[in-house]
């Protein structure tokens, strides 16, 4: 596999290190990391950047994971860009908003390095 | 068993300490690896340093807190963050607010029949003693509030405190089926 660019959407600054450290200790390597704090961020880095992945979490300040999802679906240079949440929102309600919006992945925290893998691997692979 | 009937189930107190129990203990061996001994509930309430605050609205209306001293916070946020790492002021606040976040998160999730949508609030740290919190209620749900006083294993060479609470409250018609 090749290096990734990878966007970690967290309002928790610890919590995008502990995701970063999760995909380096899955085996993917890294090209550069982004960093965003809200959606509304995420959004202008998924505008400025080419990105091979988004691991977003639900509930932050200024725009949710979840209207994050659902914006960048619309956008043309989000197109292909697979979106994994990561989140303590943990009901089948979210799921199911967080997928049908277009996410491809959901993580519930707190998670394990193994999870993180399982779910991000497949994700990657298949991406064109 | 319909949803509010297993609400009803889950309305006593000594059925949600353990859940609560089980959501922390779980948040603290796989983000931390390290294990909660749960102490004696004669011992004292002792006030931390830093109380993380996560509010739950919705149908189920609270906040989760979690306080420590704030030793114990850096070990956290150290554990979190990687032992090569200093952990700076802010990312110390970061990092118990995300442990009562996922804490908060986890509890929730091990509630089932909640009868409607339950919404998780932002964390949000407060440094200090003596912190009290007001709940702007129609009903308070629990004259007490379920508690759980831990030491995490490991964390240092003097075992540490920490206290973990739920309090529920409810102004909402979502509970009319709860006992109070």
């Amino acid at each position: 596999m090749n290096k990734i660019r990878a966007l970690i959407v967290d309002d928790s600054s610890v919590m995008r290190k502990i995701v970063e450290r999760c995909l380096r200790q899955a085996g993917i390597e890294l090209e550069e990391v982004f960093e965003a704090s809200n959606g509304a961020e995420a959004l202008g880095t998924l505008r400025n950047h080419s990105l091979d992945l988004v691991l977003c979490d639900i509930n932050m300040p200024v725009m949710d994971g979840l209207e994050f999802v659902r914006q960048a679906s619309t956008m043309e240079s989000a197109k292909g860009v697979p979106i994994i949440m990561i989140t303590t929102e943990g009901s089948e309600s979210y799921v199911v908003q967080a997928l049908s919006a277009g996410a491809r992945g959901y993580i519930r925290k707190p998670f394990t390095p193994d999870q993180v893998k399982e779910q991000v691997l497949p994700v990657l692979e298949k991406k064109p | 068993m319909s949803a509010d009937a297993s609400v009803v189930v889950l309305s006593r107190q000594h059925q949600w300490l353990p859940i609560l129990e089980l959501a922390a203990q779980e948040v603290f061996e796989i983000m931390l690896g390290t294990q909660l001994t749960l102490t004696t509930k004669s011992e004292p309430l002792q006030q931390g340093e830093l109380t993380a605050i996560v509010a739950l609205a919705g149908s189920l209306r609270g906040t989760v807190t979690f306080c420590c001293g704030s030793q114990s916070a850096k070990q956290i946020a150290v554990r979190m963050l990687g032992a090569e790492t200093v952990p700076a002021e802010g990312q110390v606040w970061d990092a118990i607010g995300e442990i009562c976040n996922m804490v908060a998160g986890n509890f929730k999730n091990k509630l089932t029949g909640l009868g409607g949508v339950c919404l998780l609030g932002v964390p949000a740290v407060v440094t200090g003693q003596a912190v009290r919190f007001h709940f702007h209620g129609r009903r308070r749900f629990f004259g007490n509030r379920p508690d759980i006083r831990g030491r995490p294993a490991r964390h240092s060479s003097r075992p540490s405190r920490l206290t973990l609470t739920f309090s529920a409250v409810s102004s909402r018609e979502d509970f009319a089926g709860w006992p109070c």
